[in-house]
């Protein structure tokens, strides 16, 4: 599996328009003038607000869906000249309704991807069939190769679904929301993968997710789909020094915090109070003050404060407000304290 | 992938051979068991010539026409519940029945004797043949219909909801012509929707039969095809099928299969419905390539038994074919539905 990445060109795009074709009147047109482009190895993640036309962009490359205007090249031939037998060679493509039927063992599942070379009793050739073991076993499913599909949990049917796609040993693999209905663990594991998946065997992969914080981790590069620059192409960290976040997340109820590469909701601090301890417990106990609208200061000067002590069996937390001083064992029975006493005054 | 259960497919052919006997020793005339194996392996010396005709002219075409009907209206079934995902889905869905059913009421209904007068008088052709004709040419116009709209078509649910449409649409038609028609000519037209396997002479059933057997092996030819497109319209063009053709060949193979048969036995409908449910129960797998023999086998099987129980052995009296196959499907149907959670993740 050791083979080098050699970065050779997969796809690219010139001028291409995205959108709906319509009889009569204009076209619905989402995106234009796409310069895009997929090397081996490289993994892109796609990301848009609902309905900004990430998965039709992912069928238009993928040759599911007519271009309006444009090319699209995949190894310097336009896609109109390729047959979908062809295509089907060049790229895999799973979109979020591409498993209809579940009554189907998981390995039946991944061996569909190589239908064509079955024989008269529904069995692939030996060396398929090794291929096929081979990536189950690489993606955990070596154990539930007889398993009914629709018995899966969802991160094991999103890894089934990744399994069929290799399956169809293509070096691109397009992915509509691959990581939807995971739980945070899974979507690690999927990206994980996924980036081991690009980088070990130089495969290029385009995913869409609406997962900001993943794809700032995982990406190799960024395709955002942003209303007023268009589709933004660049590194993930490019993009963020590029300062292009601020403005895109002006009007919404959330910002980035570019020092930490996390989504964190904007505060209004309608109070401040003082606050002292040890950075684990300050932080949660900032966390939580954040959530009622309560800015931490390092004034001494504050008419409430909290001090936090550190000690073996646990934390404690110290609330001097102008009532007198109480001693709290959980941060939450203070919290409901302090919202009381924050309402009244 | 194929298990290890032979026996199962092994007890239905012994299972459909067994009716396919009884089918043959059953009627109003008895007949030795020796005398019909004779007559069949051609030994016809000694045999009284009455005997011979009622086994080589009545009950063995008898017998194949319900094995070719069973095969190819569950067959139908299969392949349109598989096209559209849908269970509600049956050979009649996308009118190609109505069409049938509408040229047979233009030959039965409206001054049918007189065109059928002119056609003996001109070519010699017998009533059956006419409706065989009418049938045919009905049946095609949908069909040919169908084929000139599904490329325009992306949607499946529409082309469902256009074959009903037009389905409804033939059989507004023949409910004008049955209301302007004498109730002589009624009663002909209802006979014929009844369905009935003793409609078609020898030489009708071979026809019948061949042209069924054509469509039967390009269907189990697509059953890999068919199983890409059960796994999702995307999917299947991710590893290079296009919908379109699918669709069509499914419409045309399902459209064949049904206007064959419904051309000779009338509208036989209950099975096409029925019989590829029960091919997956027994089955436990979306796998075409069992489920489509296993329909096969289960529709010859059923469609026997159906018309064995419809001839009342013992009495005089005959039931309409398609009374028996819904009123003993219909219950079998729902208690394997019920009990079957596993058919809930098919579609």
């Amino acid at each position: 599996m050791a083979e080098t990445p050699s970065h050779t060109q997969l796809f690219r795009s010139e001028a291409l328009q995205v959108g709906f074709p319509q009889r009569r009147g204009k076209a619905k047109l989402l995106l234009e003038g796409l310069n895009l482009s997929l090397s081996s190895g490289e993994f892109v993640c796609l990301i848009g607000v609902n309905g900004s036309g990430k998965t039709t962009l992912l069928k238009t490359l993928g040759g599911l869906h007519p271009k309006l205007s444009g090319d699209i090249f995949w190894d310097d031939t336009e896609i109109d000249d390729l047959s979908l037998k062809a295509l089907s060679t060049l790229r895999s493509i799973s979109l979020t309704d591409s498993y209809q039927s579940a009554n189907l063992n998981v390995l039946e599942f991944i061996s569909q991807a190589k239908w064509q070379s079955f024989n008269w009793k529904g069995k692939l050739p030996k060396e398929e069939q090794e291929r096929i073991h081979i990536i189950a076993e690489q993606l955990q499913l070596k154990d539930l190769l007889s398993t009914p599909v629709f018995q899966l949990s969802d991160g094991e049917r999103q890894r089934a679904i990744l399994a069929r796609a290799l399956g169809q040993d293509c070096e691109v693999i397009l992915m509509d929301e691959p990581l939807s209905h995971l739980d945070v663990i899974h979507k690690h594991q999927l990206m994980t993968e996924l980036r081991k998946i690009c980088h070990q065997e130089g495969k290029g992969i385009v995913i869409s997710t609406h997962d900001w914080e993943l794809a700032l981790k995982y990406a190799d590069t960024l395709w955002w789909i942003t209303h007023e620059q268009g589709l933004l192409v660049g590194g993930p960290e490019d993009i963020m020094l590029s300062g292009f976040t601020e403005s895109y997340l002006e009007n919404s109820p959330i910002k980035l915090d570019l020092t930490q590469g996390k989504i964190i909701t904007h505060t209004q601090a309608n109070h401040s109070i003082y606050l002292t301890g040890d950075s684990v417990p300050y932080f949660w106990t900032q966390h939580a003050l954040q959530k009622i609208q309560v800015q931490p200061t390092d004034h001494a000067n504050a008419t409430i404060s909290i001090h936090i002590h550190s000690q073996k069996e646990g934390y404690q937390w110290e609330f001097h407000s102008p009532a007198g001083k109480k001693t709290y064992e959980k941060l939450s029975l203070l919290i409901r304290e302090l919202e009381k006493l924050l309402a009244t005054s | 992938m194929p298990k290890n259960n032979n026996w199962e497919w092994g007890a239905c052919i012994f299972l459909l051979m067994a009716f396919f006997w009884l089918e043959l020793s059953i009627g109003s005339v008895s007949i030795q068991m020796e005398e019909l194996f004779q007559i069949l392996l051609g030994n016809t010396t000694g045999i009284n010539q009455g005997s011979i005709n009622i086994i080589l002219k009545i009950r063995l075409p008898r017998a194949l026409a319900a094995v070719f009907a069973g095969m190819s209206i569950s067959t139908a079934g299969l392949l349109m519940q598989t096209l559209f995902r849908n269970p509600l889905a049956g050979p009649s869905v996308l009118g190609i029945t109505a069409g049938s059913t509408l040229g047979v009421s233009i030959i039965t209904l409206s001054n049918g004797f007189i065109t059928a007068n002119y056609f003996i008088s001109q070519f010699g052709w017998g009533k059956s043949s006419l409706i065989i004709t009418a049938s045919i040419l009905g049946a095609m116009g949908i069909l040919l219909l169908l084929f000139f709209i599904s490329p325009f078509v992306r949607d499946n649910l529409i082309l469902l909801l256009i074959g009903i449409m037009i389905g409804q649409f033939t059989i507004a038609m023949v409910s004008i012509f049955q209301y302007i028609s004498s109730p002589e000519q009624i009663q002909t037209y209802i006979l014929w929707t009844l369905g009935s396997l003793s409609g078609p002479s020898r030489n009708q059933v071979f026809l019948m039969g061949g042209v069924s057997l054509v469509f039967i092996l390009l269907t189990l030819f697509m059953a890999g095809r068919l199983n890409i497109w059960h796994q999702g319209e995307s999917f299947a063009q991710s590893v290079g099928l296009s919908p379109a053709q699918i669709r069509l060949f499914t419409i045309l193979l399902a459209g064949g299969l049904t206007g064959t048969i419904t051309a000779f036995c009338g509208p036989i409908g209950f099975v096409g419905i029925a019989v590829p449910f029960l091919a997956r129960v027994w089955r436990k797998t979306d796998d075409h390539r069992q489920v489509i023999p296993a329909t096969l086998l289960l529709g010859a099987l059923i469609m026997l038994l159906c018309d064995l129980i419809s001839q009342l052995p013992g009495s005089q009296r005959v039931l309409p074919l398609n009374a028996v196959t819904a009123f003993l499907g219909a219950p079998i149907v729902i208690l394997l539905i019920v009990r079957n959670k596993r058919l809930r993740h098919t579609f």
